[in-house]
């Protein structure tokens, strides 16, 4: 898959578009994730922080969408009831799944 | 409504590759900038206080697509003229309203690394006509003099030699390891660029040996500037776009020093450097509400260097919305 086809099924995951069990396959083991509140050093640690504490009334409309050989970039809206907020992420593939993302957006809006 | 996805295409490598240093007398002064080419509303690219427009070098040419990016080293630094003085804002913020009004550029995106966002607050406020948007990279940071006590008791520079060693000047390679061990923030992400960025501050002699440019009194005077400078964002009117970088570590290492005293030089930086950038990104939240704010955790200061595609994203969509 593309850079920008993993980050799209990555949101449609992450936003209840597709089940939450599907991203694992998108994520390499060590994804290093790093966002405002949290960061992670492996899948399984990002992936069982979902679990324990999944999104719930989320969504996303996408305004911008970029993608180099090795990486996509998403700058969307983030929408949940009283916040709405932009947010870019970004995801560098390697082999086909995940590696990376950075998450970046301004926390004072939560 | 979804967009297209945008790739990085072949005219910012051609932008990368064909730029040459250009000149402008500007003020009696000898500008260098760089003109990565593109074509409609101007970009100006400000860097950090010691920095040159090479630290751009990678950036700057993405914008080349819709935008026509230029960069400007200013007064004092890399191939620009060096006086003994002036550096005040006014005399900073005067080079850049020159060097527009000699290239006929009647308004300008600003987008400024660490010290220039000095300049971009001080432009804005005096000549809000000119600027369209205003975009900070790591630049809301309002230097004090409480501040600039606490860096100066860092216990990391108390293991750095006062002058640099005499071995680091034999080599260009010599000297590019010895930054390595200082520089957390650039080992992480040596590259090209960054000797590129290292070697406008630094003569090489025939023989290979390497002469640091002493500017000592330049930087010092533009801090002193900085200090007495006092910030309003109330006063800009352009749209303001701040991205900002929340490290994770001290940017720069103790030499020779063990775990522990790493350690101590992480929470001294997080715990006494750190705040006074939190404080002056309160400041703008309360002054420009309508400011667009991004944390970039994890980052370093040269942020559009080490996250250049987060920085590029944001950006580019900010000045496109």
């Amino acid at each position: 898959m593309r850079p920008i086809e993993l980050a799209l099924n990555y949101m449609a995951s992450f936003f209840g578009e597709a089940p939450l069990d599907s991203m694992e396959s998108l994520l390499a083991k060590d994804l290093v994730f790093k966002g405002p509140f949290h960061e992670f050093n492996s899948a399984q640690s990002y992936l069982e922080s979902i679990k324990v504490d999944p999104p719930q009334e989320v969504s996303y409309r996408l305004v911008e969408q970029y993608e180099t050989r090795h990486s996509a970039c998403l700058v969307y809206e983030f929408i949940k009831p009283g916040i709405k907020t932009l947010m870019a992420q970004t995801f560098r593939v390697k082999n086909g799944k995940i590696t990376a993302i950075t998450l970046i957006f301004d926390s004072k809006a939560f | 409504m979804v967009s297209e996805v945008k790739k990085t295409d072949k005219s910012a490598m051609s932008a990368r590759n064909n730029i040459r240093d250009q000149y402008l007398k500007i003020n009696n002064v000898k500008l260098h900038y760089l003109d990565w080419g593109g074509e409609g509303k101007v970009i100006l690219f400000l860097a950090g206080l010691a920095d040159t427009a090479y630290t751009f070098q990678s950036l700057a040419p993405r914008f080349t697509n819709q935008f026509h990016a230029i960069g400007l080293t200013r007064r004092g630094i890399g191939k620009s003229d060096a006086m003994d003085e002036p550096y005040d804002l006014d005399t900073l913020v005067n080079d850049i309203r020159g060097f527009l009004d000699a290239l006929n550029i009647s308004q300008v995106i600003l987008v400024g690394h660490s010290y220039a966002g000095y300049e971009m607050t001080h432009f804005a406020a005096r000549f809000p006509e000119k600027a369209r948007q205003l975009v900070y990279l790591d630049a809301i940071w309002h230097i004090t003099h409480d501040e600039l006590e606490a860096r100066a008791n860092d216990p990391v520079y108390k293991t750095w030699p006062k002058k640099t060693p005499t071995e680091a000047l034999t080599s260009i390679d010599a000297y590019y390891q010895y930054i390595r061990q200082l520089r957390v923030d650039l080992d992480r992400m040596w590259s090209p660029l960054i000797e590129n960025m290292l070697r406008q501050n630094i003569k090489i002699a025939a023989d290979g040996t390497v002469e640091e440019i002493e500017r000592g009194r330049v930087i010092e005077a533009m801090i002193e500037s900085a200090v007495a400078y006092n910030i309003d964002y109330s006063t800009i009117t352009s749209p303001v776009l701040c991205i900002y970088a929340i490290p994770r570590d001290h940017p720069h290492k103790p030499l020779n020093a063990d775990g522990r005293v790493r350690e101590q030089a992480r929470r001294y930086y997080m715990e006494k450097i750190f705040p006074y950038k939190l404080r002056s990104i309160e400041q703008l939240r309360l002054e420009k509400k309508d400011a667009l704010i991004y944390e970039l955790p994890g980052a370093d200061h040269y942020c559009h260097i080490s996250n250049e595609d987060e920085i590029y994203a944001c950006v580019n969509n900010f000045l496109l919305s």
